[in-house]
């Protein structure tokens, strides 16, 4: 098994006062390290509320969800922390760049958290990946003064930079028009094909999807068609 | 977890942070500053006045630390208690052997015996004095003077009989209709052409009929050391003559604190007008727009008698002729009353030119001081019960604390000499209680107790008998000579006590000198250690102690500026809570993302901490060197001492503030302090942020 | 001289208005008073020596050695201090409302008030005067009472309006048989007790100028209620009724005394 994550029979449920309202209901997947996965569906499909659940940043209701072989039901909140920091990276619909901080210091961010890189190192991390995103002239920007597709560049820089096993995009491509969109899930393809980081990202664009090695649609919180073809890849262009 | 990878990051999202809210951050750190520059400048100057006030005192007559009985009822208060009663003390009984035993002590320099008290001193009526004056004259047959005295006096007579004329009539009692009848007759001519038929007939009369209707005598409450006046001298640096000289050494005498001089002892017209003098030259007050002083300008006008009753016949034509040469004041028809209180009704306009004349051309027919320097004063003790003992003793000079000559409180306290003091208070000498003793053994009194008074007198066999008697008569005069007590006063006035007899006797309380102040509590301790052990009967405390309520006084300010100071800083603490509250509100999603990034819960509560910190620390630099620089600064300039009891607070005209660098520290502290305080709750609100919440979009 | 008062007027007159258990009426109480009054008065002048004793807490004793003058008839009252010497030749002077006091010491005159004490003693100028009860105080009943072995009848005093004394309100202790007042206490307007003195000593005297008896009390306890440990003591030695030379009471003669 190769499988960087897999979810058993997951539900999970959210408390709106006395009702129960039901997100994911049951959902059984595998994800194979290296895999470029599409989570697609309807908006309250129930897809961030699955992606929170990869992102450990939520626990399951009900069932299993493991990453990186780990349980996230028996970890604490800070080993959840820790295995975010260390095993994951996260792109946002809102690209949430820390507003005070320039490009660099906001890619830096996460080095800086674990704590155990030397400035160089940083310094050498950073700028390298920066320029594989394109931004090596912005470097000393701040997030305000960058176009919303320039901003998302460096939030994959700042996810990416740690080395992550997986990175996770919650509708990265929602708030970005779609040539940009497209760049932008083409520079993500692009990074997948370089490195060996499972992708997985959900979205409600059929245009995004086609990127994807294999799409997992959602529907009232249930996998739709799973054993759909997924939509063939497209060539990347670099 | 937190590293130096943290540091470098929380530094920088807290400075931009706070560059990102310039304003929020500004007001923030207005309060940090005003708070810190309390702290800074509030604490020092509060040191400096402690350090100065601490010399008024010591070096005036505390010294460092005094001591009293430890059987007292009160606590010493060297400037008087809450009451105007005085404090029960208790008595050092044998001063000589508790100073050798406190010399003996290695810190000890100097010990000086002392006895605080209060006494009463008559300013008795013009009248009283004049009749005195006449009756002096009568006896010696002083004729030129019993002429001079009985013009004089008749002159009050006739100021009285106006009086007595110009009051309503609804008031007239039997008793009013007979003085009247006295006045006139005193006023009347036969009465003063028959005066040197039985000239001491007229006095009795003038004595007690006339007299009483003027009583504008007044009592004086005179607050005084006994002490050893030569040690005194030599002891207290800040003791200097103003005006006579100092007691000589071992003769018995009083000195007046020059500001009691000035203020009580002196005429009352007098004192007004050097009041408004002062208030015009030094105050910039105007009599135009002063209430009190218009007030002071009344009174010296209603009260022209003081001025009127002193001169007599001559010396009122000599004064009547310079007003009307020199002021234009008055005409021949006037009466002299009029003019005298026209002349004292001034203004702005003509306040410095009278003032000039009062002094050049009346205060010389004046008494200006009640007790002039070289006269006698009789003090009158008043023992604890109330009772009372008449002492006559010299007045050699007045006295100040040098540099503290304005200051009322250290202007409180006259001095006398030991053995005097000791006579008031009613501490016989060696020689007077023996003689008492023999008078009581001649009558052998049986001491009979209070409780059991009833049955003791009463219950007897031989109880209350009814018993005749039949003398002949006595001559009381067999064997006395009443001469005896002037002779034996005279002698003492006349003695030269040696150190060793002043030291020898009764004290209330002493003043000890140490050779190294800054051991004080430490020596304080010891003399109480060595009174245990031997059994000295006494108590030391710390001259801050003694002092009463004038040494809880910066204990008092230093509390309500610590109220002060607290009170900024709550006001601080809240506004940066709320902001931070605020802020923290705002960046939820910053934080959100940051936890989902991988950031713990302690990297944002350092985040928050470091973001107060900063502008506290910041804005408290600022605050703690402008602070700095306003005490240093004030330490060269000074800062006048604008009403009299600064003086004594700062020891002087002008405060020199000092700067101590623990207020920096203790500034430093409470900005700490006041920084995580206001971190918590906003602390507590951000670290349940969850990474959720960065997933969250803003509708 | 003090105050107690004697009755020169018949025993048996006091007996049929003094019954063990009655209340006084009013004008029983100030014949009484009166009669009080009466018997310590002398027509002419009088002359006592005197001996005072004071004790304080924590001071040395004082006592005095002291004559006093009356001429009653004016009002006219003199003491005059013969030892210790550091008193010696200090007096007082009452004339008229006006209590002088000369200190030789000093060489002056000053005023003093009805609540002077006498030498610094806890001894009033009405203690040494002559008795005045009835004039100055309005009296009410009070009981009948035993003092030690006594029968007494206790009557209580308001000073009249207008009448300066030393103390507004006193309380009498009058002995049933002989009239004689044997305690009295004196209290502040307050209702403060001030003093508690006791007369254990009566002693009556021929006087030719009176025809009739003078009564005074050769012993005079005064207990300080306010400060409680301290009391005095005066003893009435021996009491002179002849007449006295008519310029004595005047400063003239007693400040020659010690000139």
């Amino acid at each position: 098994m190769n499988a960087i994550v897999t979810l058993n029979e997951v539900v999970k449920e959210y408390r709106l006062g006395s009702v129960v309202v039901p997100a994911v209901r049951g959902v059984t997947l595998a994800i194979d390290t290296g895999e470029f996965l599409s989570i697609a569906g309807p908006s309250g499909s129930g897809k961030t509320t699955l992606l929170n659940l990869i992102g450990c940043v939520d626990t399951a209701t009900r069932g299993t969800v493991t990453v990186d072989g780990q349980n996230t039901a028996t970890l604490s909140e800070r080993a959840l922390t820790d295995l975010r920091l260390h095993k994951l990276g996260f792109i946002f619909q809102s690209f949430n760049l820390i507003g005070v901080l320039n490009v660099f210091q906001n890619v830096e961010f996460p080095l800086l958290l674990l704590g155990n890189v030397s400035k160089v190192e940083r310094t050498r991390r950073v700028e390298k990946i920066i320029e594989q995103v394109g931004l090596s002239e912005h470097i000393r920007h701040r997030p305000n003064e960058l176009s919303g597709g320039q901003r998302q560049r460096v939030a994959i820089a700042r996810a990416l930079v740690t080395n992550p096993r997986i990175v996770l995009a919650d509708e990265p491509t929602a708030n970005l028009d779609s040539v940009t969109g497209d760049k932008i899930i083409q520079l993500m393809k692009h990074m997948n094909d370089n490195q060996d980081t499972t992708f997985i990202f959900s979205t409600h664009d059929p245009k995004v999807t086609r990127y994807a090695d294999r799409v997992i649609r959602l529907k009232d919180g249930q996998i739709d068609d799973e054993n759909g073809v997924p939509a063939k890849p497209l060539a990347v262009s670099a | 977890m937190f590293s130096v990878f943290f540091a470098e990051i929380l530094i920088k999202i807290a400075i931009r942070n706070l560059f990102s809210a310039k304003l929020k951050s500004l007001i923030l750190g207005s309060f940090v500053f005003a708070g810190t520059i309390l702290v800074v400048v509030g604490n020092s100057l509060l040191d400096s006045i402690d350090d100065s006030m601490s010399r008024s005192i010591v070096d005036s007559f505390s010294g460092h630390i005094q001591v009293y009985s430890d059987s007292a009822k009160d606590e010493l208060s060297l400037f008087g208690g809450m009451i105007m009663g005085r404090e029960d003390i208790g008595k050092i009984d044998d001063f000589a052997g508790i100073r050798n035993e406190l010399l003996k002590i290695d810190n000890v320099l100097s010990v000086i015996p002392m006895g605080i008290d209060t006494a009463l001193v008559q300013k008795a009526n013009t009248i009283d004095v004049e009749l005195a004056e006449l009756r002096d004259a009568v006896r010696t047959n002083n004729k030129p003077k019993i002429q001079a005295k009985s013009r004089h006096i008749r002159r009050i007579v006739g100021l009285l009989e106006g009086e007595l004329k110009n009051l309503d009539n609804v008031a007239r009692t039997k008793d009013r209709q007979e003085d009247e009848e006295h006045i006139r007759r005193a006023a009347s001519a036969v009465f003063w052409s028959d005066f040197s038929q039985d000239p001491l007939a007229a006095l009795e009369f003038l004595e007690n009929k006339i007299a009483p209707l003027s009583l504008e005598s007044q009592d004086i409450f005179l607050r005084y050391i006994g002490t050893n006046i030569e040690a005194f001298k030599a002891t207290f640096p800040l003791f200097e003559v103003v005006k006579g000289n100092a007691v000589p050494n071992g003769r018995r005498g009083f000195m007046f604190n020059d500001f009691i001089y000035e203020t009580q002892i002196k005429h009352k017209v007098a004192v007004r007008i050097d009041t408004i003098k002062k208030a015009r030259d030094e105050e910039n007050r105007m009599l135009a727009t002063d209430e009190e002083l218009q007030q002071l300008v009344r009174q010296n006008v209603a009260q022209f008698k003081e001025v009127a009753f002193q001169l007599d016949d001559e010396e009122t034509a000599m004064v009547r002729q310079h007003l009307k040469d020199k002021l234009n004041l008055g005409t021949d028809e006037q009466e002299f009353s009029i003019i005298l209180q026209q002349f004292l009704e001034m203004n702005d306009d003509n306040f410095s030119i009278r003032e000039r004349f009062f002094y050049e051309y009346i205060t010389p027919h004046l008494a200006l001081y009640a007790i002039p320097i070289g006269g006698t004063l009789t003090i009158t003790g008043l023992t604890r019960a109330g009772y009372v003992r008449n002492v006559n003793v010299p007045v050699y000079g007045t006295f100040q604390f040098k540099s503290l000559e304005k200051s009322a409180l250290s202007g409180g306290q006259n001095l006398m000499d030991m053995m005097t003091f000791r006579d008031l208070y009613g501490f016989g000498t060696a020689d007077r209680v023996e003689e008492n003793a023999e008078i009581k053994k001649e009558f052998g009194v049986v001491e009979v107790a209070r409780e059991n008074a009833d049955e003791a007198l009463f219950g007897g066999e031989d109880a209350a008998i009814v018993s005749d008697s039949a003398t002949t008569g006595f001559d009381e005069f067999k064997n006395v000579d009443l001469q005896g007590a002037q002779r034996y006063t005279q002698a003492l006035l006349e003695r030269i006590y040696t150190s060793d007899e002043i030291n020898t006797g009764v004290a209330l309380n002493a003043a000890i000198m140490l050779k190294d102040p800054t051991r004080l509590d430490e020596t304080v301790a010891v003399i109480n250690r060595v009174s245990q052990e031997k059994n000295l009967g006494i108590q030391a405390v710390t001259w801050r102690a003694a002092s009463g309520l004038v040494g809880q006084f910066i204990t008092l300010v230093r509390a309500v500026l610590y109220v002060a100071i607290f009170i900024i800083f709550v006001v601080a603490l809240v506004i940066i809570n709320n902001s931070m509250v605020m802020a923290t509100l705002e960046r939820v999603r910053e934080i959100g993302t940051m936890r989902a990034i991988g950031a713990q819960r302690g990297f944002v509560l350092w985040m928050l901490l470091v973001e107060t910190a900063a502008i506290s620390l910041f804005f408290g630099g600022v605050g703690a060197m402008a602070g700095s620089g306003l005490v240093l600064t004030l330490g060269q300039v000074g800062i006048p001492a604008g009403a009299d009891i600064l003086v004594f607070l700062f020891s002087g005209p002008r405060l020199y503030p000092f700067l101590a660098p623990i207020h920096l520290v203790i500034a430093f502290f409470v900005l700490l302090g006041v920084s995580v305080a206001s971190t918590f709750y906003p602390a507590l609100i951000a670290m349940r942020v969850t990474p959720l919440q960065a997933m969250q979009e803003e509708e | 001289m003090i105050r107690l008062a004697q009755f020169f007027t018949a025993f048996s007159v006091l007996l049929s208005w003094i019954g063990p258990g009655f209340a006084l009426s009013e004008v029983e109480m100030q014949q009484m008073l009166r009669t009080v009054d009466d018997r310590q008065r002398n027509g002419g002048d009088y002359k006592a020596l005197c001996y005072i004793e004071t004790k304080e807490k924590g001071k040395s004793d004082v006592v005095y050695d002291a004559v006093v003058y009356r001429r009653d008839i004016d009002d006219k009252l003199m003491i005059l201090f013969l030892r210790p010497k550091t008193e010696q030749g200090k007096g007082y002077l009452r004339i008229d409302k006006n209590l002088w006091m000369y200190d030789p010491t000093v060489g002056k005159w000053e005023r003093r008030t009805e609540r002077e004490r006498i030498g610094g003693t806890d001894s009033r100028r009405a203690d040494f005067d002559e008795s005045r009860l009835a004039e100055e105080y309005t009296p009410t009943y009070g009981g009948a009472e035993k003092l030690g072995k006594f029968g007494v009848h206790k009557i209580m005093l308001t000073a009249k309006d207008g009448v300066d004394v030393a103390f507004p309100v006193v309380h009498l202790w009058l002995d049933q048989t002989s009239g004689n007042v044997l305690k009295r206490q004196e209290f502040a307007l307050s209702g403060r007790l001030m003093r508690t003195a006791y007369y254990p000593k009566w002693t009556k005297l021929f006087s030719e100028s009176k025809n009739a008896e003078v009564w005074y009390p050769q012993e005079i306890r005064i207990y300080d209620e306010v400060e409680k440990n301290n009391s005095t003591v005066v003893l009435i030695r021996e009491v002179d009724l002849r007449s006295l030379d008519a310029n004595m009471f005047t400063k003239a003669w007693l400040e020659s005394k010690s000139r």
